[in-house]
């Protein structure tokens, strides 16, 4: 009997004490809402407005549009697939309908495992807290940021519809790689509107905001299955599917979109473009200005060029024997030049965009090798007064250098052929003729010839630039042969045409503007050596590729085989192609010999070319008219035509290799009796 | 041993007749019915929600999506700025009725096209001289006639000078002219009379002084037309009292003058008089002046 009045009393005691408490609490939470309601941000009216940003927009030189920048576009409901928000729904918050903001018994159960259940934490939240949260506030975790948060979403129901809510949660919400709103996850994830989107593919994208980054099916795909699975059954728990629906959907797998893999451009063009772009006008006119950007990109060049590097690494990786699973693989970058603007019209950074977004087209600084050569010949012709039928010997040379051992370049082959025109010295990159060459021009000039085509990489002022030791990019070496291209006329390269505010009011546009840096009538000559270079010399592959247009080129190829370029040019077109590994490896194919320039660049630069000019006309370079042609003999150089050398040139050597060489007015070919009387035909020339 | 109040139910009874008390009942019935009724109605939210939904205008426009519209209107508003300038000098260019204002009105980074018709009447306003230098008047009616000709586009420089590109319907530059404010400025001291002092307080005359006979000799020795030509008033040279005594020619070119001080002794002052010579016939003088010293 005595126990019952104390079980009583305390029960008495406790109910009392309850309300007490609820009580104070009651009031301490009234004045916590008073005094963080001053501090709650403002909520927008209607909700979507501000979170629509206007689109900007780059367009290809031809009117395509390329890539979208910074729009976050919301669509209607009626416009989202309702499998999709049923999905979403089911799986984030299925008593929606019901609530007005906050799920109080999922929250006394969440608070009740939370606090109780140590190291367990369950989330209770609601659509309308998820938008308040993913509108307003920060990712940090802390109960007095729920609780704003929680107030925000009581706002959010009294202020706006059930539909406007889910309407500015489905359009803002993160699905991961980027993508923000149902309608951009439904076009990267599957490459469709959010209108179309399956049973299967609906639930695979409402699994994945719980997290985006885990359950991202491009590296997750397993795992992103299996949290669709979940959404599936939730589905078919509430009811909204029917258990048949569920099991025959767990079935099957989607396929996803391959094209955008993610919010990235996907373009190592784009991305140089919007480096530019931002570096000019700031990141938020980028991102949130809505401007209309018109690049210099030709979609048929880009297009083609993708593919003739992806064919090019192809062939490659079969030469070096590399295994399937073998992960360090050669790249590949490839520029295409306008030669009548600067006008960039194609740019290939790399192997895969998704691997590696570094730009080896623009970022990367490889030397050129013998890609160099011809700024060397211009300047021996400027200089010193040479010209492509001047005669010196390949032979073994040592150039001392001040303070450090003797230079002693080798020939590829390791051979010397004795005597030769430098028109053919070109034409099979002699490297014992460039390193004569340029012990008598300096290694000064031949890097003022270099700048002033376009290179801006900074050179090394040492004899070995002639053979092209100092790295430069394929962006400078298809700029500065488009200078060449164009008869000594330069311009710089460049990506943007035009870039217009939203009401397209023109806020910049480029100038082309010409420099003529170069004789054209020497520069000719050297188009008409590298001319030889494509049709006999090193880079011959191309013509038996099948790429019969009027072009010129050099091969580049660097001692160690860890760089082999090919750059050369039509009259309206210059390219280069560089393929190397990034580090650390060398070109070397299955049998254990170095690839050339000839073999790993140039079929690209020919399966490119062949595709970018499919449609054009055949079209040679302009002649200078003070140029004029001499058929020469290779070795001596001389004029085999002329009527002193008709007779003896027939007795010395029937066996002859004739080249055509282009001289100007004024300059002569070799005759017999020059070599006469001079010894050694070299030093007539030279002086 | 347990204290028992006076006041404490001693029967089970008692106990059960206080515990449902009207009072007790009355506050179970209010607290059940103020959380089934919230849990019904959600009253309680829905008053905090209109309590908040009333202050929100005096609420900051913070957190991360004002922040993505902050960012717009940034973006509106350097476009805006971008824009503005840019119509700015448009209008510039459009009032402009010399090549001087023209050069005032496009500041460094800024752009304008100029219609064809424009651009003439500017050029004719030039002095003979000055146009010559910027364009010969033949080159400007070729290029004008140009049927390539599609705009002319003029962008500003740092060291505030203009660049003139005349272009095709595809950007090419079928022609540049650079401009110079200077070109067209008049020089800065133009004629001015400097009492009490003498040619040898200029330091831009050092070397270049002559006696007046010297100078009027070399001056005789021009064609009667280079004679009128070399001072814009020669006038003013005998409106100042008293003698000239020497003469100097300044060491500087400017829009194509040079100055000439000519130094009179009135009483026992002298004066310098600063007159602009033309550049060409001022040159012609000096050769003059060089070969009387011989």
């Amino acid at each position: 009997m005595k126990l019952f009045p104390v079980v009583l009393k305390t029960t008495r005691f406790l109910f009392y004490s309850g309300l007490l408490l609820t009580a104070c609490a009651a009031l301490g939470l009234t004045l916590l809402i008073f005094i963080c309601a001053k501090d709650l941000p403002k909520l927008p009216q209607p909700l979507s407005r501000i979170i629509e940003t206007p689109k900007t927009e780059i367009f290809a030189a031809s009117g395509q549009r390329l890539i979208t920048l910074g729009v976050r576009e919301s669509i209607p409901l009626n416009r989202v697939s309702q499998n999709f928000i049923n999905a979403i729904l089911a799986v984030e918050d299925h008593k929606f309908y019901e609530h007005h903001g906050i799920n109080k018994l999922r929250t006394l159960k969440a608070l009740y495992i939370t606090l109780i259940k140590p190291g367990k934490i369950q989330g209770a939240s609601t659509i309308t807290q998820q938008l308040s949260k993913n509108l307003f506030f920060s990712f940090e975790k802390s109960y007095l940021r729920k609780f704003k948060e929680l107030l925000v979403s009581l706002q959010i129901e009294t202020s706006c519809s059930k539909d406007e809510i889910l309407h500015a949660y489905i359009n803002q919400i993160h699905f991961g790689a980027g993508t923000q709103g149902i309608e951009k996850a439904s076009r990267v994830f599957f490459g469709k509107s959010a209108s179309d989107l399956s049973l299967s593919e609906a639930s695979l994208l409402a699994g994945l905001p719980k997290s985006p980054t885990e359950y991202n099916p491009y590296k997750n795909y397993d795992k992103a299955i299996k949290r669709r699975n979940i959404v599936l059954k939730r589905m078919a728990t509430i009811g909204v599917i029917s258990e048949l629906q569920k099991n025959a959907v767990m079935e099957t797998k989607p396929e996803l979109s391959r094209e955008f893999a993610d919010s990235r451009t996907g373009s190592y063009f784009l991305d140089t473009l919007i480096k530019e772009l931002v570096e000019r006008y700031g990141e938020e006119v980028v991102y949130h200005g809505g401007i209309k950007v018109t690049a210099t990109i030709d979609t048929g060049l880009q297009d083609a060029a993708k593919e003739s590097i992806k064919n090019g690494l192809v062939r490659l990786d079969e030469l070096m024997g590399l295994k399937a699973d073998e992960t360090i693989r050669p790249q590949a970058a490839l520029v295409a030049v306008d030669t009548n603007s600067g006008a960039i019209k194609a740019m290939v950074g790399g192997r895969d965009y998704y691997k590696s977004e570094y730009n080896r087209a623009v970022s990367g600084k490889r030397q050129a090798g013998s890609g160099f050569k011809p700024f060397l010949y211009y300047t021996a012709f400027e200089k010193l007064n040479m010209h492509p039928g001047t005669t010196i010997t390949d032979m073994p040379v040592s150039i001392p250098i001040k303070g450090a051992p003797d230079w002693e370049p080798l020939n590829f082959s390791k051979k010397n052929f004795g005597g030769m025109i430098l028109k053919k010295a070109l034409t099979k990159s002699i490297n014992t003729i460039a390193a004569q060459i340029v012990e008598q021009t300096g290694p000064e000039a031949v890097i003022e010839t270099a700048k002033m085509c376009g290179i801006k990489s900074k050179l090394h002022n040492v004899y070995s630039i002639a053979l092209g030791t100092s790295p430069v990019s394929p962006l400078e070496m298809a700029s500065a042969f488009a200078t060449l291209a164009k008869e000594g006329i330069r311009h710089e390269p460049f990506m943007i045409w035009r870039v217009e505010d939203p009401f397209g009011r023109v806020i910049h546009e480029h100038i082309i503007q010409e420099k003529q840096v170069l004789d054209p009538a020497t520069t000719y000559q050297i188009i008409d050596m590298m001319k030889s270079v494509i049709d006999l010399g090193s880079g011959s592959s191309i013509r038996k590729l099948g790429f019969k247009k009027p072009a010129a080129g050099k091969t580049g190829t660097t001692d160690s085989y860890n760089d082999a370029w090919f750059t050369g040019f039509t009259p309206d077109l210059s390219t280069s192609v560089w393929t190397g590994f990034d580090k650390g490896k060398k070109l070397i194919n299955k049998n254990g010999g170095g690839i050339t320039g000839g073999r790993a660049a140039a079929p690209i630069w020919a399966e490119f070319m062949g595709k970018a000019l499919k449609n054009s006309h055949k079209k040679d370079f302009p002649i200078p008219k003070d140029i004029y042609f001499v058929r020469v003999d290779a070795t001596t150089g001389f004029d085999i035509e002329s009527k002193e050398s008709q007779n003896s040139f027939n007795e010395i050597n029937k066996e002859a290799e004739i080249y055509t060489i282009a001289l100007k007015k004024g300059q002569v070919a070799n005759l017999p009796e020059q070599n006469i009387q001079n010894e050694n035909p070299n030093e007539g020339e030279e002086n | 041993m347990m204290m028992i109040h006076w006041y404490e139910p001693s029967t089970l009874t008692e106990w059960f007749k206080r515990m449902f008390s009207i009072l007790n009942l009355t506050i179970i019935i209010i607290t059940v019915g103020f959380v089934f009724s919230e849990f019904r109605y959600n009253w309680c939210e829905n008053l905090m929600g209109v309590y908040l939904a009333s202050t929100n205008n005096s609420r900051p426009e913070k957190g991360t999506i004002w922040e993505t519209g902050d960012k717009t209107s940034k973006a509106n508003t350097h476009l805006k700025e971008i824009i503005d300038k840019q119509q700015s000098t448009t209008r510039n260019a459009l009032k402009a009725s010399s090549f001087l204002e023209l050069t005032s009105g496009v500041n460094p980074g800024e752009w304008v096209n100029l219609d064809r018709e424009h651009f003439k009447k500017l050029y004719i306003k030039l002095p003979d001289y000055t146009a010559d230098k910027l364009i010969p008047s033949a080159k400007l009616l070729f290029l004008l006639n140009n049927p390539d000709l599609d705009r002319i586009f003029i962008e500003g420089q740092e060291d505030k000078s203009l660049k003139i590109f005349f272009l095709n319907a595809n950007n090419l530059v079928l022609k540049k002219i650079d401009l110079n404010k200077e070109m067209f400025e008049t020089p800065e001291i133009g004629t001015q009379f400097v009492m009490g002092t003498s040619l040898d307080d200029f330091e831009g005359f050092k070397d270049r002084i002559y006696p007046a006979g010297q100078f009027f000799k070399a001056m005789t020795d021009l064609s009667f037309d280079k004679i009128n030509d070399l001072v814009e008033d020669p006038d003013i040279l005998l409106e100042k009292n008293g003698r000239i005594i020497r003469a100097g020619i300044w060491n500087e070119t400017k829009a194509g003058y040079i100055k000439i001080g000519f130094e009179y002794k009135y009483k026992s002052q002298t004066n310098v008089l600063l007159v602009n010579g033309r550049e060409l016939v001022v040159w012609e003088l000096i050769i003059n002046l060089k070969g009387s010293n011989q």
